[in-house]
């Protein structure tokens, strides 16, 4: 602190001058000025410590609200374009199933898909940064959605001329569209804001404050005793009460804040695990959803032979099979009863496909359109929209769970960074209380 | 439909159901692995542009000839006296369809004119349709006794040789391959109609016929052999266009009037049959020129049953007689032929004149 100009001798504190030589019957006295020093020291180490762990835990608990607030809305939208923009695909098939005039909820549907996805995608695009790949593929989407919009329309119009294979051949086109080049590309976007959600997860559990902190309050805690070692030999007192009680405090804010950091990350990988990668199965296993019943219903309006619908059918519906077989595997009850009836109405949605395929082979293709079509138990859209529903449910399940165990993260941190500060300066009081005594001991 | 190049292998719909499936399993895998499918470039002020699935230029070979075949259409000659309905020759293979209760037929449902299916009412238009209930007629004695099947182009010798269906009738033409050297092989019935290759066009084009064609963009279906005609047409002066034509090949008919409508092509060119029923779903357009290629038509049977196709020549020869074939061309087809029914050739017969 203050120049001096007699050269005190080497200040024996610390790790290497705790120990004195066992051969030294008489310890060493330390001069006023000496244990000035040793209390301006051990206050600096405690200020420094209260400073990094309170970064170390800002910072820990920012990150983790990040990925709640803002990445993960982010991602919804995202997925809002890719499931909105198949529901369209399905819709306009479903439309021109039923006749030469559009029913009009089926239109509704379109329309409103449309919208849907639109206004997602520009929320989107709002929102990303800068990354390239996501401005590509957001561009891809807003200069083909017009297009999509555009051909649809000629196949309405074809439609209601009775030009049905020509109208067909047009839906034909604008799924191809849809499927080869608009959904990949809003797929990409939703798997890189995927990525950066993980990405602010891993900062979450970012590690160089942190490990500093614990670095500086075990310091902290072996100077302490060593003060006290020292100082009780000195002047033949067993304790120090404000200096063990500033030691208590110290100890207990690193147990603690081990455990609270402990506590977030576990909360972080569970919301992880739970949340955000269910969210994600959930989410793909509803766009092939949709494209199912896409596949079944162009199957039957482009009545093409070689049906390369059923083909995608069969893919589609092995990967949705696959994708809720391996979340199932390691998930917890609530969401395996999720997962469960994901997969029953995966089955129902067999059922259906089975009775159109079976009644379109046997060219009852009036009564496959009609199971494709109506409404009924037996029909395809309720099927389908059975499937939807779960598929959605466990969507909206698992984001509720995301955010409830980001939010349970981000709060295990909260009381200790309330306190961190305010413990610490009292134990530095403490210190400077405890010092002073055996200082004032020369008077 | 034209004549596909004879496999009954996957065509380009198949390998477009492929790339779908590809589509699916990226979605599947994409997020896990991390990598999207490949993003097309879009160039900002550009429109982005939009092709029928499947839609490529090719470059065909010319058509191929079979050594020591001259005359595919020679069907087998007619019973001398030809069975009553309901009473067919027992050990014949219409003595089998007959115990059965219904003919099985092979039909194509998206073909305008020919093999239609009405989505809205189910019911099946179209010439090679009624070709089919004259047959039904002369077993059963009614029309209606048939089990339609659906069966792709590029399957339909397959249908035939494995039994599948009895008969073959989609604007199928008669040849030399698909008599004797392709992987399944069938025997065809007497001709019931000749078509053509022709060219449609939008009604403003300056294309007047096969001589305007060098360097325009035509378009026709995968594996047909009107791409191999255009490969080979020649103008005028009896030398090859210069610069050919650009050739876009499309999964399905209709594809390429899609590709007309949008200025993407400028010619389609394929039987004239397929044409007019592209013509019947777009006013503005027209059939220019004089066919180039003779596309025979005639019904596949299995060469296992040549009492079947004899008969089946039998019925033929009997409506061409009676007026039927007449009454049916008006009915299906003269609405957009200007009424007048071709003549055909009289059929000809193996070891016949």
């Amino acid at each position: 602190m203050t120049g001096t100009a007699i050269a005190p001798p080497p200040l024996r504190v610390g790790l290497a001058a705790g120990t004195p030589p066992a051969s030294a019957p008489v310890v060493r006295t330390l001069t006023p000025r000496q244990l000035q020093l040793v209390t301006v020291g051990l206050v600096v180490l405690t200020g420094l410590t209260a400073v990094v762990g309170l970064l170390a835990l800002t910072g820990r608990h920012a990150a983790t609200t990040v990925a709640e607030r803002s990445a993960e809305p982010l991602m919804v939208d995202a997925q809002t374009i890719d499931t909105s923009l198949s529901d369209a695909d399905s819709a306009i098939a479903g439309s021109f199933l039923v006749g030469q005039i559009e029913p009009a909820d089926l239109r509704q549907r379109y329309d409103d898909d449309i919208a849907r996805a639109s206004a997602a995608l520009s929320a989107t695009s709002e929102q990303v940064g800068a990354d390239p790949q996501v401005t590509a593929a957001l561009r891809t989407i807003s200069m083909s959605l017009p297009v999509y919009t555009g051909v649809v329309q000629t196949a309405t119009f074809n439609q209601r001329l009775a030009y049905y294979p020509l109208a067909a051949a047009y839906t034909d086109e604008a799924s191809s569209l849809m499927r080869m080049t608009i959904l990949p590309a809003a797929q990409l976007v939703y798997a890189t804001e995927h990525r950066h959600l993980a990405d602010d997860q891993g900062s979450a559990g970012s590690l160089v404050l942190t490990v500093v902190t614990v670095g500086l309050l075990v310091v902290l805690l072996v100077a302490l005793v060593l003060v006290q070692r020292r100082l009780s030999r000195q002047f033949r007192r067993t304790f120090n009460v404000p200096l063990v009680v500033a030691t208590g405090l110290v100890a207990l804010v690193g147990v603690w804040f081990v455990a609270a950091v402990a506590v977030q990350d576990t909360g972080v990988q569970q919301a992880d695990a739970r949340g955000s990668t269910l969210v994600s199965t959930f989410t793909q296993a509803r766009i092939l959803a949709l494209q199912m019943r896409a596949d079944d219903e162009l199957t039957l309006l482009s009545r093409d032979a070689v049906s390369t619908y059923q083909a995608d059918y069969t893919t589609a519906v092995a990967a949705v099979d696959h994708l809720l077989a391996s979340a199932r595997a390691g998930a917890s009850p609530a969401d395996r009863s999720r997962i469960v009836a994901a997969q029953q109405a995966v089955a129902g949605y067999r059922r259906a496909h089975a009775r159109i395929r079976a009644a379109d082979r046997s060219s009852n293709l009036i009564g496959a359109i009609d199971l494709a079509s109506a409404p009924g138990s037996a029909g395809l859209p309720a099927a389908s929209n059975a499937l939807d529903g779960a598929l959605a449910t466990g969507i909206t399940a698992s984001q509720t769970a995301f955010t409830r165990d980001m939010g349970s993260a981000a709060d295990a941190l909260v009381p200790l960074m309330v306190l961190i500060v305010p413990v610490l300066v009292v134990a530095a009081l403490l210190i400077v209380i405890g010092m002073r005594r055996r200082i004032d001991e020369y008077r | 439909m034209t004549t596909p190049t004879s496999r009954p292998s996957p065509t380009n719909r198949r390998r477009r159901g492929a790339r779908r499936a590809a589509v699916a399993l990226a979605l599947a895998g994409g997020l896990l692995a991390g990598c999207g499918t490949s993003t097309p470039s879009a160039t900002v002020g550009q429109a982005a542009e939009v092709l029928p699935a499947g839609a490529h230029i090719v470059h065909p070979g010319p058509p191929k000839a079979t050594p020591g075949c001259t005359d595919p259409t020679r069907s087998i000659a007619p019973p001398t006296v030809m069975p009553q309905p309901g009473a067919m020759p027992a050990g014949s293979w219409m003595a089998t369809i007959q115990a059965r209760g219904s003919l099985v037929v092979g039909v194509d449902q998206n073909t305008y004119l020919w093999g239609y299916r009405d989505p809205q009412t189910a019911a099946w238009t179209g010439f090679d349709i009624d070709m089919l209930r004259q047959i039904s007629r002369a077993i059963f004695g009614t029309p209606d006794a048939i089990t339609f099947r659906v069966v792709p182009t590029a399957d339909r010798q397959y249908a035939v040789d494995s039994g599948e269906v009895d008969i073959v009738a989609e604007t199928m033409t008669v040849n030399c391959a698909r008599e004797h050297t392709d992987p399944y092989t069938v025997d065809f019935s007497s001709v019931y109609f000749e078509a053509g290759q022709q060219i449609l066009v939008p009604s403003n084009s300056t294309i007047t016929g096969q001589q305007d064609l060098a360097g325009k963009r035509v378009c026709a279906t995968d594996g047909s052999t009107s791409l191999e005609h255009l490969a080979t047409l020649a103008g005028p002066s009896g030398r090859p266009l210069s610069p050919p034509p650009v050739l876009w090949s499309v999964p399905s008919d209709t594809d390429c009037l899609v590709m007309m409508q949008q200025g993407q092509v400028d010619a389609i060119s394929t039987d004239n049959t397929i044409l007019q029923g592209l013509k019947a779903q777009d006013p503005n357009t027209a059939i220019v020129g004089q066919p180039f290629t003779q596309e025979p038509y005639g019904m596949a049977i299995a060469k296992s049953h040549p009492e079947f196709t004899s008969f089946v020549n039998g019925v033929l020869a009997a409506e061409l007689a009676d007026g039927t074939w007449a009454q049916l061309f008006a009915k299906d087809l003269a609405p957009f032929t200007g009424g007048q029914a071709p003549t055909l050739p009289p059929a000809r017969y193996r070891g016949g004149p």
